[in-house]
This record gives C-alpha cells, structure tokens and sequence, in this order.
C-alpha cells in the first residue's frame, strides 16, 4: 500500500505520466475512504454521550484518527480544495443520514433541507478555497 | 449551553485546521503535537453539544462553522483573499444554520 518509490519525492504541481494515474486513482479511494471514517467519526462522537460510554469513545478516537490520517495520506496528491469539499460533504452527507439510522433521531423535510443548504455552502466553500488555476503563486506587490 | 459547547468545539476545530496547515504532513512534532490536542478539545465539546443536538444537525453546523471560521482566519492572518465566491459560500452557510433554527428543526 506505501510502497510506491516515488511516494517521498516533492508532489508534481500536475499530473505528468502515466504512473500517477493509478496513483492518483489510490488517492481518491483513500480520500473516500476518509469521508467513510469522518461519518464513523461524528456518528461515534454522538454515540458517545459526552465520552461517557467507553465503547463508542473508543470507536470515536480509532475513527479521529483514521479520518485524520486518511485525508493527509490522499491530499498528497488530491488537490486541497477539492479534497476537503468531498470529505466534508461526504463526512456532514453521511452523519445525517445514517444518524436517524443510529439512535432516536428523526430527520425531516425541513431538517433535511436546510441541512442541505449548510451542506452546498460548505461544500462551495471549500471548492472556492484554493489557488484559482492557471495563476502563478503571488510574488510580492 | 449546547449552543456554548458547539462554539468551543468549533473554535478548537478551527485550531485544527490552522495547526494541520503547520504541521507539514505531520512532519513537525510541535505542530503535530497541537493538531492532536486541539481536535481532542475540539471532538470532547462536539460530544457535548450532540447530547442535545442531532448527530447530523450537530455535526454539519460544527465542520461548516468551522469551515467559515477558517476562511475568515486565512483572510485576517495570511492575507488571503475574501471575494465573491468565498462570500457566497459564507453567506450560504449563515443562511442554512439561520434557517435549520427558525424552522425549528434544531
């Protein structure tokens, strides 16, 4: 899984050969598999009840920490912005979905839709908070 | 005071994100250090506040907020730029929370 040989050398600015098509292909599966950790995260951190139950406290902290490593590890390759708006909406997507699924939670129209409305925000967000293509890094004005 | 409890956590979250961006791939030990501790704060009183908010509700207001704060911050202390698009997504965001507590949903 890490044993690419160029995985230490200074990441490319863009995609150059064809070796890093698969890599990057590695990246976006890891990148989702970060947003799964994320949901596995919040919904940990609910069931935990302010770190009362040891179970889910524990599942939380294992969850903490793959979602922590996960993303790092994709956003090696993955542009930023673009990593962090899948793994924020996958993250915020996924706990309210599943968190009626988990515990005593109902989620309705409205919930649902305004949840929505923070989630594209979010999500838009993150997107418009990276360097605009094509401009070269600011040198000093 | 779940309310309260969502603020600290977020402002905490906020840290993360700063920390992480200093931590060069977890590289420095130090900054490395700080991400580590500030998302234990940060993941402690989000678990407060999610005992009395929905996991999803708690959780999307908490990493958007977060997200908005983050901006805001790498506008004031990086100089980064505070435009159009980025505004939009704010006001989207203030517009989703405003809305999920008048709708009574939270």
């Amino acid at each position: 899984m890490t044993s690419t040989p160029d995985s230490a050398a200074p990441h490319p600015t863009a995609p150059t050969a064809a070796a890093p098509v698969n890599r990057r292909g590695r990246a976006w599966l890891v990148l989702l598999l970060a947003g799964a950790f994320e949901v596995g995260y919040a919904l940990a951190v609910g069931g935990s009840e302010g770190f009362t139950v040891p179970s889910w406290s524990a599942v939380a902290v294992v969850f903490f920490l793959l979602t922590l490593f996960a993303l790092s590890h994709a956003l090696r390759t993955i542009d930023v912005g673009i990593g962090y708006a899948v793994w924020a909406g996958t993250g915020a997507v996924g706990a309210a979905a599943l968190g009626p699924v988990f515990f005593d939670e109902s989620l309705t129209l409205a919930k649902a839709g305004w949840l929505a409305v923070i989630i594209v925000g979010l999500v838009w967000l993150k997107l418009a908070d990276r360097p605009e293509p094509g401009k070269q890094p600011a040198t000093t004005t | 005071m779940n309310w309260l409890f969502l603020a600290v956590a977020i402002v905490f979250e906020i840290a993360v994100a700063l920390s992480a961006s200093q931590a060069h791939g977890f590289t420095r030990p130090g900054w490395t250090a700080a991400t580590l501790l500030s998302g234990g704060i940060a993941t402690y009183f989000l678990s407060l506040a999610l005992l009395t908010f929905d996991v999803g509700v708690g959780y999307a207001i908490w990493t958007s907020a977060a997200g908005v704060g983050i901006v805001v911050l790498g506008a004031i202390l990086f100089g980064q730029s505070l435009r159009g698009r980025k505004l939009l997504g704010i006001a989207v965001v203030i517009v989703g929370v405003a809305g999920l507590q008048l709708s009574g949903a939270v």
